[in-house]
């Protein structure tokens, strides 16, 4: 299903049947239902709904993965480090992370979405500025619990230097994990980021971004009710999507642990 | 003694995590540049106006001066006024406080009261009809966006059905504010129409709000059965012939919610995100209407009072967690 | 109100316990995988059974049979008949199977006495609910929930006199406590006491004494064999220990592949073994003679050298400020000849295993010295130190973990080459196939990962894994314990072949005293941080000099001996290890 979505939004020029809708109107077409020129109808200024959906896939998965690359990239490090060695960087290290964690992401995402304006790099940098820090926390939990397996301990013993055992010993070991959160991260992260579009702080009109497409379409409830209807189960699909990669990802990547069938 | 000293560890974190919250969020906030006073003078206004609503607005000040400032002005319960409203912020958000936490407070009730029994029935049907089913629920409340929810909900209780009113907290004044929850509100006053009509306006939001929570308190719950299940006490009560009612409903779902609360911090994460998309839907007058307002009217000093105040009762929310988990864990 | 049986009795009676051709096989991945074939077993009133075979034999999966609490999504029993008194359990409906046998005809001892307690609930309380359902006043019909106030009482009071009799102190004060607060000997003693409580005709202990030391072991051993014979109840007793059994047994059934191989009288057993699997279990016992094997060199002066070493470990309070200290090590000093194996013994938390990750500095030390081929080793910098490692090497008690999950062996082996040399690749891979031979691994286990290998072969990768570096001294830390005793023995004969072929020196860390005694050429006894006795391996074992060495040798089960149950006697309060501070504020 993520494979598909990706290759619908690589492809979106190509699959959509009226790639111009995306920044032309039609007033004469405005608000009408589904038919076989249009599958999924039209809006408010007579585009076609199904074109936009496929263009907003783009705006999606550029956001969801800039922002994650970005969260992951700084988070990751930040936690290794911060596991590895016990001083007062690592304490603070943590400290600030705990205090983006002390408020929800989207209350933060909304703040800083809000005062820099609304754009897609804009939102980009709200995720990417309120996300990284659940990849520090994990990563250091997982660092720290790591350090006291025997086989690290070992690795030690036989006189591995700190680097080596982070990169080939520590990392290795917890990159499931890491792999798990980033792929329901990204279902999140859509999530969050479909809301800022819904509440006018995502990329701003004519842009064919899901949460904006599904503001827009409430004035004109309940009569145009197609109108919301696609790109709600298009956000709900790719999430999903993604959340259930993410469990499948859980139970295959562990070559110890393959979950019996009781779970 | 444990559960004390880290209550009292997490009550010596409180001030200094809320200052730098609202050290980060005053940073974003002003460092970029934009310009609040400019937006809300209008294209019209003359220098001199701008000059001088930014004098009286502190916006003239060094920024670190405009941040000490801030700070000194929230020790004494001061948030600044709102540009748009002309009312301090502190005002505006206690007045809204009451119907969010009627909001959320149900939400919670729903999720918990439906969640956990379900959860604790999937997991010992497990890989039966009804285990997959509610699965599918699970993954579905957390991939569903609310906004879309509620949208849908609308129209189907709302527009199509009409047996619920479309947004909104009440129809008319409401009941006298004492609480300023309306549902108790009306039963002190003993006013009955009040009361239905508040609860009818309840319904829509509060499933929407909750259907998210109660995915995650399944699953929580489940895993957390599922664990206890597997463990060394339940096969040695099973083989001392303890009956199964006893065992899974006294001694598994005991274990199992110790892990359950430790995630009650998330799900007011969730429902606290998932109230500033829900109010704004249903047009419910709470915190998070008022958050969206602010937003649209680019109230900065509005949105920084919003999020220090949710960041706070997340605070607390986790505070209490703690406590309630070295009150049920005898282990600390 | 025990029945109590005349001898004469108990042999004419008819067995309480009868298992007919019982077929048990679990769903697996790659289909139905027999566990139990066609399995008879019989016990017969006030008989003590003992069911030995090595882990894996289907032991555990009978004794779970005749409870019913076979997991039910993945057992299938296709055939047989399971006869309590002439009832099929078999053809028994659950819920009067849990309600009117379980736990009131037939009670449980598991081998896990701390996770076999809820955590959450205290010891008092899970007693009383055990009580509420399995009360001897209690109708088995009963199925309601009431627990009358006087019923309460009676039940109380049988709880507390029973907490006596297993030997509890202050039974009130216990019964407030949670699992967690009383030690692993005490739960066991509760578990004991749970079992008799319903007054039961029969108990299933399944390898009750297996997490236990020695000592702790031979006064659980004696409890249960008094408690049960004087009220003349039944009990199939578990265990891949047959000195264990030897002790407690009357009558032992010995299992191989889910099948029953030999059924014997114990002594006869012990003296005349039919069945070639019981001759070779009985073979592979390190039994008897004190160490036969020489020293691989004349005394050529120490290797390594211990002097006044002292480990402590802080103990903060919830503040993180010292309040005391752990002395895990103190004050220790040894020496270590150059070409011996010596021998570390020593009961769980005596501090053999902190003593030799303190000596490989994996802990830093507290105060002392090591030196090491002449060296002082003890305060080196972490960059100095990797140096000295290539010589002073250490294996780990469970090898399976001190292998990363995500490497294949043939990674493993190449890592301390990787690290400490600059071979070319060629070489090193020559070197680990060298290393692999001697440790009889075949070459293709290079290419498996540590969990797709038996816990033998991690640790002959474990020691590989050392060896490439040529070290002179290594640290085996519990190199027996969790293995079979035919694996034991191979294991045993592979160290002392390396031994020579690679001029070792070995410090061997164990809590198993007959293996000690047969291996090693000198013992140190370690009690709770420090070391009591060092002698010759023969002197020490003939003639003991600490009461602390003494009390452990005499709790050794001897096969064929006096039994120990019969002579033990345990020893007064250990010293304390804890030191704090500021005395009285130990909270």
């Amino acid at each position: 299903m993520i494979l598909g979505l990706i290759i619908v939004a690589i492809a979106a020029p190509v699959l959509a049947p009226y790639p111009d809708d995306v920044t032309e109107f039609h007033p004469a077409e405005r608000l009408m239902g589904p038919s076989v020129q249009h599958f999924f109808g039209t809006d408010r200024m007579g585009s076609d709904i199904f074109s936009r959906m496929l263009f907003g896939a783009r705006i999606t998965i550029t956001i969801a993965v800039i922002a994650i690359g970005v969260s992951v990239l700084i988070g990751v490090p930040i936690g290794l480090l911060a596991g590895y060695y016990r001083n007062w960087v690592s304490d603070a290290l943590m400290r600030v992370s705990d205090i983006f964690l002390a408020v929800p992401q989207i209350i933060l995402a909304i703040a800083i979405a809000q005062t820099l304006g609304a754009s897609i790099e804009n939102v980009i940098l709200a995720l990417s500025a309120t996300y990284w820090p659940f990849w520090a926390r994990l990563v250091y939990a997982e660092t720290r619990s790591a350090l006291n397996e025997a086989y690290v301990e070992a690795s030690i013993a036989l006189g591995a230097k700190p680097l080596r055992v982070m990169v080939m010993h520590v990392l290795p070991n917890i990159s499931s994990s890491i792999i798990v959160r980033t792929t329901i991260g990204m279902g999140g992260t859509i999530l969050t980021a479909a809301a800022l579009g819904f509440l006018g702080l995502g990329p701003p009109a004519p842009s064919p971004e899901w949460g904006r497409t599904i503001a827009e379409s409430r004035e004109f409830l309940p009569e145009a009710w197609w109108y919301a209807t696609a790109p709600g189960i298009a956000i709900f699909l790719v999430v999903m999507g993604f959340n259930l990669l993410g469990d499948g990802l859980r139970d295959v990547l562990d070559p110890r642990t393959r979950r019996s069938t009781s779970d | 003694m444990r559960t004390l000293v880290l209550v009292i560890n997490r009550l010596l974190w409180f001030v200094p995590t809320l200052v730098g919250l609202m050290i980060i969020t005053f940073t974003i906030s002003h460092i970029i540049p934009a310009d609040p006073v400019a937006f809300f003078a209008g294209e019209n206004a003359t220098n001199e106006q701008i000059e001088e609503l930014r004098a009286r607005y502190g916006f003239d000040k060094p920024l670190h001066i405009q941040l000490i400032n801030y700070l000194i002005g929230v020790t004494q319960g001061d948030l600044g006024v709102s540009i748009y409203t002309q009312r301090p912020i502190s005002e505006d958000l206690l007045s809204r406080l009451p119907a969010t936490m009627e909001l959320t407070f149900m939400a919670v009730l729903l999720s918990t009261v439906v969640g956990i029994p379900l959860g604790v029935i999937a997991a010992v049907y497990r890989n039966t009809m009804f285990d997959h089913v509610l699965r599918v629920i699970t993954v579905s409340g957390l991939a569903i966006a609310s906004f879309w929810l509620a949208i849908l909900f609308q129209l189907l209780f709302a527009m199509e059905l009409q047996i619920t009113p479309l947004q909104g907290r009440i129809d008319g004044w409401g009941p006298e504010v004492i609480t300023g929850f309306f549902l108790i509100d009306s039963i002190i006053a003993g006013d009955l129409d009040s009361f239905t009509n508040a609860a009818a306006h309840l319904v829509l939001p509060t499933l929407t709000l909750a259907f998210p929570a109660m995915a995650t308190i399944m699953r929580f719950t489940r895993a957390g059965v599922l664990d206890a299940i597997n463990s060394n006490y339940v096969l040695y009560e099973q083989a001392m012939g303890f009956p199964s009612r006893i065992i899974i409903w006294k001694y598994v779902l005991r274990n199992a919610l110790i892990g359950t609360v430790t995630q009650i911090g998330l799900v007011f994460g969730i429902l606290i995100a998932g109230t500033v998309v829900v109010e704004a839907v249903y047009d419910w007058p709470g915190l998070g209407l008022y958050a969206v307002e602010a937003i649209l009217n680019s109230d900065y000093n509005a949105i920084m009072g919003f999020t220090l105040i949710t960041g706070a009762f997340f605070i607390i929310i986790n505070l209490i967690v703690d406590i309630i988990q070295g009150v049920i864990d005898p282990r600390n | 109100m025990y029945l109590i049986l005349e001898q004469g009795e108990v042999l004419v009676t008819d067995p309480l316990l009868k298992v007919r051709e019982l077929e048990v096989s679990f769903k697996t991945d790659a289909g139905l995988t027999k566990v139990l074939d066609k399995v008879d077993f019989d016990i017969l009133p006030a008989e003590i059974k003992g069911l030995v075979g090595e882990s894996g034999c289907g032991k555990t999966t009978l004794a779970r049979s005749v409870l019913g609490i076979l997991p039910k999504n993945s057992a299938v029993i296709s055939s047989g008949t399971i006869l309590f008194e002439d009832t099929d359990l078999l053809k028994v409906p659950e819920k009067s199977l849990a309600n009117s046998f379980r736990g009131r005809t037939v009670t449980f001892i598991p081998q896990d006495p701390f996770s076999s307690f809820n955590p959450f609930f205290t010891i008092g309380s899970q007693m009383m609910e055990l009580m509420k359902w399995k009360s001897p006043e209690r109708s088995a019909q009963d199925t309601s929930s009431r627990y009358e106030a006087s019923r309460k009482k009676n039940d109380r009071k049988r709880i507390i006199e029973l907490l006596k009799q297993v030997q509890l102190p202050d039974a009130e004060g216990i019964m407030k406590r949670y699992p967690h607060e009383v030690s692993g000997g005490q739960r066991q003693r509760l578990m004991i006491a749970m079992a008799l409580l319903p007054e039961p005709q029969m108990i299933i202990a399944d390898e009750p004494t297996t997490a236990l030391d020695v000592t702790i072991q031979a006064q659980i051993l004696k409890l249960i064999r008094n408690l049960t014979v004087e009220r003349g109840v039944s009990v199939i007793f578990t265990t891949h220990d047959l000195g264990v059994a030897y002790e407690i047994c009357d009558q032992i059934s010995v299992m191989l592949d889910g099948k029953i191989v030999e059924n014997s009288d114990s002594n006869k057993f012990f003296t005349n073994p039919r069945h070639s699997y019981t001759k070779k279990l009985l073979n592979s016992l390190p039994m008897g003679q004190a160490s036969a094997l020489k020293k691989s060199k004349d005394d050529d002066g120490p290797i390594l050298q211990i002097n006044n070493l002292s480990k402590w470990f802080s103990i903060d309070n919830v503040w993180n400020k010292r309040i005391g200290w752990l002395k895990a090590i103190d004050d220790v000093s040894l020496e270590v000849r150059k070409g011996e194996i010596l021998g570390i013994v020593g009961e769980s938390g005596c501090g053999k295993s902190t003593l030799g990750k303190t000596v490989m500095g994996i802990h830093p030390l507290t105060a002392g010295q090591i030196t090491f081929e002449g060296s002082e080793i003890g305060h080196l910098k972490p960059s100095e130190a990797r140096q000295l490692r290539r010589r002073l090497q250490y294996t780990y008690q469970d090898p399976g973990s001190s292998l990363d999950p995500r490497w294949k062996i043939g990674r493993s082996l190449l890592e301390p080459l990787d690290i400490h040399t600059e071979l070319s690749l060629a070489e090193k891979q020559q070197r680990v196939e060298e290393i692999l031979a001697a440790v009889n691994l075949p070459k293709t286990h290079l290419d498996l990962y540590p969990h797709e290998i038996s816990g033998g072969q991690q640790r002959r990768v474990g020691l590989a894994r050392i060896l490439t570096l040529h070290p002179s001294l290594v640290i085996l830390d519990e190199p027996t314990s969790g293995l079979d005793v035919s694996v034991q023995a191979t294991i045993l004969k592979l160290f002392s072949d390396l031994r020579e072929k690679f001029d070792l020196t070995y410090i061997f860390i164990s809590h198993d005293l007959s293996v000690v005694k047969m291996f090693c050429n000198r013992v140190a006894v370690m009690y709770f941080g420090k070391v009591v006795e060092v002698n010759e391996t023969k002197k020490l074992f003939e003639k003991p000099q600490h009461p602390y060495t003494k009390n452990l040798l005499s709790s050794i089960p001897n096969i064929g001996g006096k039994r120990v149950i019969e002579t033990f006697t345990p020893m007064g309060a250990p010293p304390d290890q804890v030191e704090y501070l500021n005395k009285g504020n130990n909270a």
